[in-house]
Formats: C-alpha cells, sequence, structure tokens
C-alpha cells in the first residue's frame, strides 16, 4: 500500500492519474453545479426571514469552506512534499494555491453582496468576514513567494514552509479575530444566527458544495498536468507521451 | 555552546559597529508614530484611544525593516554555510542569531518608549501594559519572523514580499496586544491576553527554529 | 419541488434583491470560468510547445545529417586522409 501511494511521487504516475481522474471530476463538478444552482435558484423555498437574497448561500457557503480546505489541502501537500521529497506533492501545492484564492476572493465578493441587503453595508469587520480576508493575504502570500523564485524546485520548498506556517496560523487567527470580534463590537452584529436550515435548502446546497468540491478538483487537475509537463519538458516519457524529440542527444542534453 | 557564545558576540559586535543602520528602523518607528498625531488630530483622548494601537503597528513595521538584516550579511558572506557545515546543530545557532538581533532591536525601542508613551498620552497603567505586551510580543516576532526573512534571504528583492508574507500572520498578535492595551486603560486585568501571547510565544519558540534552519537550507540550495 | 416563482420576470427580479443575487451569481460564473480557461488555455500552449519543439528537433537532426553527408562527399573528394580532423559539425544553436 505504501509503496503504492509513493509511486505518485514520480511524475509521470501522476500524470497518469491525473488523466483518470481529470473526466471524472470534471462530470462532477458540471452536473453537481448546474443541478445544485438551479435547485437552489428555483426550486428550493426563500427564506422567511430574507426571502430570496439568501440564494447567495448557495455559491457563498461550498467557496467559503472549500478556500479553507484548499488552504489545508495545499498544506498537506507541502508537509508531504517537505518530509518525503515528492516533486509532485510541490506541483499540486503550486496548482492549488491560485484556484484557492479564487474561492477565497468568491467568497468574499459574494459575502460582500449579502452583506448589502442583510446588514446594510458592503463590508463588515464581521469576524468571519475578516479571517476570510486574511486567508486571501496568505494565498497570495504563498503564489507570490512561489513566483520570486528562478529555481522552482526551491520555490516549491519555500513556498510549502509558508504554507505550513499559514495553515498553523489559520486556527488562531480565527479565534483571534472572533474574540477581538465581539470584545468590540459586542451584540450589535446583526448576522443572522445559524438555524437548523431546512432540508429543502440544504440538499441543494450539499450538491453545490460537491459541485465546487469536484470543481477546484478539476482545475487543480488541469493545472497539475501542465505543471507537470513544464517541469518535466524534456524528459524522455513526455516526449514519448506527446510525440516530442526523444532518444536524440539533442533532447536529452537540454534537461 | 562555545560556538553559540562566539556566534553571539560576532552578531553583537556587527551590530554594534554598524550602529548608524541600528538607529534606521528606530527613527522609522518614532517617524510613524509622529505622523499619527498630524494625521488625525492632537485632540489627547483620540489620542489616548488609539495610542497602544499605533504603537503596535509601528513597531511591527519597524521590526519588518531591521529584520532584513538579521541573515543577509551571513548568507552574502558565506558564514551561513560555515553555521551549517559546522557539528553545532543550526537551529540552535538559529536560537542564537535570532535572540542576539532581538536584544539589539528591542533594547533601543524600550529605552525610546517612554517618549512615546508621552507623545500618544498614554496613562501609567497602559504603559505598563505596552511593556509586558512588547517584552512578550516581540521575540515572537523575531522568531515567526525570522521564518519569513529565511525564505527570502536569497532574493534579490525580498524586501516587500517579506512584509507580504508576515503581516498576515501577526495579526493575532496585534489584537491581543492592543486589547490588554485598551485593557489596562479601562484599569481591567489584561492577564487573559498577556498569557495568550506568553503561550503563542513559547509556541514559535518551540517550532520556529526548525523551519528557520530549514527555510535557510533551501535558500542557500 | 415545485419552481417558487410565479413567472420567469419574477425569477429573475428575485424578490426584490435581483442585483445582489444576480451580480454575485455573475461574478462567480466569471470567476470561475476565468480561472478554468486560463488552465486550459495555458495547458494548450504547452502541448503546442512541445510539438514545435519536436519539429524544431526534427529539423535540427535532418539538416545535421544532410550536412554531415555532404561533408563527407566533400571530404572524400579533397582528402581522403584527413577525416578524423575536420569532425567539427557546427551545430545550430538550441
Amino acid at each position: 500500500m505504501w509503496k503504492w501511494i509513493n509511486s505518485f511521487a514520480k511524475p509521470e504516475k501522476a500524470y497518469w492519474l491525473c488523466d483518470v481522474l481529470q473526466n471524472w471530476f470534471a462530470a462532477v463538478a458540471i452536473t453537481g453545479l448546474i443541478i445544485g444552482i438551479v435547485w437552489g435558484l428555483g426550486y428550493a423555498p426563500s427564506d422567511y426571514q430574507q426571502g430570496d437574497s439568501f440564494r447567495i448561500i448557495y455559491i457563498h457557503v461550498p467557496s467559503a469552506i472549500l478556500a479553507m480546505g484548499g488552504y489545508v489541502a495545499m498544506a498537506i501537500a507541502a508537509l508531504v512534499g517537505i518530509v518525503w521529497q515528492w516533486r509532485t506533492a510541490f506541483m499540486f501545492m503550486v496548482a492549488i494555491a491560485p484556484v484557492g484564492a479564487v474561492m477565497t476572493f468568491i467568497s468574499l465578493f459574494t459575502g460582500s453582496f449579502w452583506g448589502k441587503p442583510m446588514w446594510g453595508t458592503w463590508w463588515i469587520w464581521d469576524a468571519r468576514l475578516t479571517s476570510q480576508l486574511i486567508l486571501l493575504f496568505l494565498y497570495l502570500g504563498v503564489i507570490s513567494l512561489y513566483t520570486a523564485f528562478e529555481d522552482k524546485q526551491q520555490a516549491g520548498k519555500a513556498a510549502g514552509v509558508m504554507a505550513m506556517v499559514g495553515v498553523i496560523n489559520i486556527p488562531i487567527i480565527h479565534y483571534s479575530v472572533e474574540w477581538w470580534n465581539t470584545l468590540h463590537q459586542g451584540a450589535t452584529i446583526t448576522k443572522i444566527g445559524k438555524p437548523s436550515i431546512a432540508p429543502e435548502m440544504l440538499w441543494p446546497l450539499l450538491i453545490c458544495i460537491v459541485g465546487f468540491a469536484a470543481f477546484i478538483g478539476w482545475v487543480t487537475i488541469i493545472r497539475m498536468k501542465n505543471e507537470i509537463i513544464m517541469r518535466d519538458l524534456h524528459r524522455p516519457w513526455v516526449a514519448k507521451r506527446f510525440g516530442g524529440f526523444e532518444g536524440t542527444e539533442n533532447a536529452q542534453g537540454k534537461q | 555552546m562555545v560556538a553559540l557564545k562566539s556566534v553571539f558576540l560576532k552578531d553583537v559586535a556587527l551590530a554594534y559597529r554598524q550602529r548608524a543602520e541600528l538607529m534606521q528602523p528606530l527613527m522609522f518607528f518614532v517617524l510613524v508614530i509622529t505622523l499619527f498625531p498630524l494625521a488625525i488630530g492632537p485632540s489627547p483622548e483620540t489620542l489616548q484611544r488609539i495610542g497602544g494601537g499605533i504603537i503596535w503597528v509601528a513597531t511591527i513595521l519597524s521590526l519588518l525593516l531591521g529584520m532584513e538584516r538579521m541573515f543577509r550579511d551571513d548568507f552574502t558572506d558565506g558564514s551561513l554555510e560555515q553555521y551549517m557545515l559546522s557539528p553545532t546543530p543550526l537551529y540552535m545557532i538559529v536560537v542564537v542569531k535570532v535572540l542576539t538581533h532581538w536584544l539589539m532591536h528591542i533594547v533601543p525601542l524600550f529605552l525610546i518608549s517612554p517618549l512615546l508613551a508621552l507623545f500618544l498620552n498614554l496613562t501609567f497603567d497602559m504603559y505598563v501594559a505596552l511593556m509586558f505586551t512588547l517584552l512578550l510580543g516581540t521575540p515572537l516576532i523575531s522568531f515567526v519572523g525570522a521564518i519569513g526573512v529565511a525564505l527570502t534571504v536569497g532574493l534579490h528583492r525580498g524586501g516587500v514580499l517579506l512584509a507580504l508574507l508576515l503581516i498576515p500572520i501577526f495579526i493575532p498578535l496585534l489584537i491581543f496586544a492592543t486589547s490588554a492595551i485598551e485593557s489596562a486603560s479601562m484599569l481591567l486585568p489584561y492577564h487573559s491576553q498577556l498569557a495568550i501571547i506568553a503561550a503563542l510565544l513559547l509556541f514559535s519558540v518551540a517550532l520556529s527554529p526548525m523551519a528557520i534552519a530549514y527555510s535557510l537550507k533551501v535558500s542557500q540550495n | 419541488m415545485t419552481f417558487q416563482f410565479d413567472s420567469i420576470n419574477d425569477f429573475f427580479n428575485m424578490g426584490g434583491y435581483a442585483f445582489f443575487v444576480w451580480a454575485s451569481f455573475i461574478c462567480t460564473f466569471l470567476c470561475m470560468a476565468g480561472v478554468l480557461i486560463q488552465s486550459l488555455v495555458v495547458s494548450k500552449k504547452i502541448k503546442q510547445g512541445v510539438q514545435k519543439e519536436r519539429a524544431r528537433a526534427e529539423r535540427i537532426m535532418a539538416a545535421r545529417a544532410q550536412r554531415k553527408l555532404k561533408q563527407q562527399t566533400k571530404r572524400k573528394a579533397q582528402d581522403p586522409n584527413n577525416l578524423e580532423n575536420s569532425e567539427v559539425v557546427d551545430e545550430p544553436k538550441t
């Protein structure tokens, strides 16, 4: 089992896995998103307090959850890469970082557009919004650290350290911000408490979460494939696969 | 132990000889703090209310400025490689270096702080709270910041990137430190905030030397 | 499981929250489409790059073989004893 897992440290094997998974993820993402969003927008009952504006939940909550989850996935990949020296783990890390950053941005944006009709303001220093904003900064930090290095092997390790430092900090930031918020604003926050959500609202939400997750997986796989080919451009297996020129001194001399 | 002592003495001597450079972050610190009353208005009550926050923000920024030098000289002149090759574990050396750096930067800050307390109209209780939070918080900044410094030491223009990487991470510290000062201004106990900062500090002292040592190795490639 | 709105106009109106709801959905769609398309474009470019590289390598090989052939015939014609010294083939820089 361990050996089998370890075989994915090889770019070639990882590429093969990506190829196998890509279409599945794409199919789940597209069907999940379409079903979930149509259901959520058209068929879920409207909220008795918030009317139809609550329908933003079907993109806000999945993106917010998965932004956090994406960061954790990135940090786990960084840990695997640093501890077991997997090159592919760093590639995964680099592939998922921009997708996660986009998800964080979506959750902030939709949160703002949901907040305007509900709270009467575009932005509120609510604990969740604030920690989500900091999460976006953490994502951007990892990405910009990665791009700052010329040597991508080194860049992966450096960004990996940063991702791990960030993931240790996320809970600390989250709780400190929550605490800060209650301290400064008391009960003035008009955040609508989370009542147990009705099942006919919950189902489309769950489908949306699955759809978003599959979407992230899909895009990450595409990006990871790019990353693998880009780094292994002159290895024989890439040549074999894409009809590059293999087995010549020219193709091998440039590694 | 001898090796660590020599690292300490070397860093102290270097810092002492580059006194002018050591002064720059301090000047920056004072200047930033002078800007706030000018921008916000000189009313003593306002200044008192936001004073703790201003001092903390200025501290973080000025420490970030000075931090860049922590490993830079060692990196460019090759001492870092010698540290890595030496039988003393790198993380021990790193701890000594970070502590030395902290000492060199924080002592002037402490000396100048009564003046700032006057500038911003802090009460005596607030001043004491400020001192405690600085005492516990600045080593935290140095230890966590050193990870970022070690990561960016090989880059040509690491300065802005360093700030981008580190500022989000210092947010919890900022929150607890300023809230301790605020509690002190209302004559409330602020042990809990100090305890949390101390916990964060111990946590970072335990973990960050390894991360710093690893990052230095990555940077050295 | 019924459609919650009386008419399609009602649906687009979203109970008065049309702007907020549709703006968030459209922006989300644009962001997701953007990141997806960008990844696909990069992927296509890389694959094209590999093909190009291959074509170039083939051209280089062909040219080299041809040149060798030419030189050999030339050399044979001029000086058949001096084959070892003139092995230098100016490769096209990659």
